[in-house]
């Protein structure tokens, strides 16, 4: 019951400002266009002289409406300033610092962003959206065993949320316990077959050197409408390192049928070739995938290996 | 219940956007190619490669994350402390843990009443205690018995030579490649007086060559000396050393086959209490050019897939 309350209070305080309704008609007002998609005349009624004059607990609401529709409108940093402000004046609201250290996430600027979510579980020690938000934050920035800690600490109020079990298997896979990761996985896939849940499988399984289980999960991801071309091709370099060269070559093929342009199947079928001693045709295949800038690092590996065959 | 589950959904909306997995092309090359060029016998793969400062636990950490194999470790400074600890195979968690043990032990040498000492009596401190804690990791170990090869450079203040450290006992010659001159007494090594070589080699590439590496990263701390004003004896020494490694490094780096440069400039060397900060830099500064990296060692090392069998270009 107590890890019930617990979980309660921390998926509370995170909720949307929208939806907590204030006893000021202004911010009533506001909420509403907020609900209905109207940020600009939401973020208009709350002008700095309206914010002044409510008191304590409508003020915090409102700077959570005004920042989420400044964030809406396309102005980060308007709402950036609203959320700073906000958390200045209630250096303890937690939605406030959730929604800054969301900001601070969402804008790539992830070591201004662990601070807050630090001082948010400082408050709230159980708090989920903290602890996924330095979850992804230690992530980004290659603090992986951090990171799993953080999931371990999310997953236990969401672990009912297949994507997140992916992400932690994410961490997991690079910190090289791929056994551990598998085991995640396994329990995002329980709980919904997701394409990319499969593919992760499956290049955890090539890692363990399971072929066949391997291939058998892309397979599956297939099934589930994952990216044909890009299990394709994955298919595809698995053959070409096992030496399986008219199965890769075949992969190749059906890359270049669903995206006739893509620079790694020619540089997948130009690999095939140079192995078959076809120089010519490696060539030529060589020179499609250099000219491609989709993929800068497969153009640049084409053109290395140009420049071996001239 | 159902309350809890309704505000479940809410806390989704509300939380962080997740990164799905990369499955350009680029990316699925980059995995296929890296277990091709990581699984090429050592002597067939380019042996990789030079450090300085501490901010490079965290450049270790990030290039151990990727399986990227350093080969040999050549450094100055602090980056000849902590490349001797890890050619000694010290591990990772414990190159961070030196964080605390300086926060402790480096009290003593930065103290007010040394640098009161340094000032009057002009008495130059001693690196004794850095000595020490060398021993404590690697023990009295010699070159020759490290897990990876590893030099260091120091620079004799009698005849303003560098000296490259590749054999011998470890502890001595790593103290005199980090003893920063005019704060410390210099160290007498082997009939020389020996301090700090980033006097003469900020970035020792040559060395890392020397021992062996086909390719380089360099790993590189520059502190930024535009950014402090001086005001006493330490910080102008420092500044000196910097402004004086900003110039060799210049030249230096365009040696080196890839470069990081974690941005620790704002970093004092003898500021202890960022020591932290500093590695944590390097980690995160390692880990956003780590692919980028990686894609120019693979391209460095395509024409030795070319003798492989099963590689590409066979």
């Amino acid at each position: 019951m107590t890890r019930l309350l617990a979980t309660a209070f921390a998926l509370l305080v995170a909720g949307c400002a929208a939806l907590r309704t204030g006893s000021s008609p202004v911010l009533g007002d506001a909420q509403r266009l907020y609900a209905a998609g109207r940020f600009r005349e939401a973020a208009a009624r709350l002008s700095d002289e309206q914010l002044q004059r409510l008191g304590d607990r409508d003020a915090r609401l409102a700077y959570e409406v005004l920042g989420q529709s400044q964030e809406r409108l396309g102005k980060p940093d308007a709402a950036l300033r609203t959320y700073q402000t906000g958390v200045e004046l209630f250096p303890k609201d937690l939605n406030l610092l959730t929604d800054l250290g969301n900001l601070l996430h969402h804008a790539g600027l992830d070591d201004q962003a662990r601070p807050v979510y630090e001082r948010i579980l400082a408050i709230h020690p159980n708090n989920a959206a903290a602890h996924l938000g330095l979850a992804e934050t230690d992530s980004k920035l290659g603090f992986l065993d951090r990171a799993a800690v953080h999931y371990e600490a999310t997953l236990k109020t969401l672990g009912d949320q297949a994507g997140l079990w992916r992400d932690y298997a994410e961490v997991l896979a690079q910190s090289r316990k791929p056994d551990q990761a598998l085991e995640a996985v396994d329990r995002s896939l329980a709980l919904s077959p997701e394409p990319l849940s499969w593919l992760l499988q499956a290049r955890l399984l090539w890692r363990l050197g399971r072929a066949p289980d391997a291939f058998a999960a892309l397979a599956r991801a297939e099934e589930e409408g994952g990216p044909r071309t890009v299990l394709a091709l994955q298919r595809g370099l698995w053959r070409l390192e096992s030496g399986n060269l008219d199965a890769a070559n075949g992969d190749a093929a059906v890359a270049l049928r669903l995206e006739p342009a893509e620079p790694l199947a020619f540089w997948l079928r130009a690999s095939v070739a140079l192995r078959r001693g076809r120089k010519d045709a490696a060539r030529k295949d060589l020179e499609r995938a250099a000219r491609q800038s989709s993929s800068p690092f497969v153009a640049a590996a084409a053109e290395a290996m140009l420049g071996q065959l001239r | 219940m159902s309350l809890a589950l309704s505000f479940a959904a809410l806390l989704i909306l509300c939380a962080p956007a997740r990164a799905l997995p990369d499955t350009s092309s680029d990316a699925l090359l980059r995995d296929h190619l890296w277990r091709e060029v990581t699984s090429l016998p050592k002597g067939q793969r380019p042996a990789a490669g030079a450090l300085r400062g501490l901010a490079h636990v965290g450049v270790l950490q990030a290039l151990e994350d990727e399986e990227f194999p350093v080969d040999v470790v050549a450094g100055t400074s602090a980056g000849a402390v902590l490349g001797a600890f890890y050619a000694a195979g010290v591990p990772l968690p414990r190159l961070w843990g030196i964080r605390d043990t300086l926060r402790l032990q480096g009290g003593s040498d930065y103290s007010r009443f040394n640098l009161w000492r340094l000032v009057l009596s002009e008495k130059l401190m001693s690196t004794g205690n850095m000595e020490a804690l060398i021993r404590e990791h690697v023990g009295d170990t010699t070159f020759d018995r490290l897990s990876k090869p590893f030099g260091c450079v120091a620079m004799d203040l009698k005849t303003g030579e560098k000296i490259v450290f590749r054999s011998g006992p470890v502890a001595p010659a790593v103290r005199a490649s980090m003893t920063m001159p005019g704060l410390f007494e210099p160290v007498l090594y082997r009939h020389r007086y020996l301090v700090d070589g980033g006097v003469v080699d900020y970035i020792p590439v040559d060395v890392a060559r020397y021992l062996g590496a086909d390719w380089v990263l360099a790993s590189v701390t520059e502190g930024d000396f535009t950014h402090f004003a001086p005001t006493n004896v330490l910080s102008t020494l420092e500044q000196v050393i910097d402004i004086r490694g900003a110039l060799l490094s210049r030249e230096q780096r365009k040696h080196a086959d890839a470069l990081v440069e974690p941005a620790v400039g704002d970093i004092q060397f003898y500021d202890i209490a960022r020591i932290g900060d500093a590695m944590d830099r390097g980690l995160t500064t390692a880990r956003r050019h780590i692919h980028e990296i990686e894609e120019k060692y693979i391209l460095f090392s395509l024409p030795r897939l070319k003798n492989r069998a099963g590689g590409p270009g066979r």
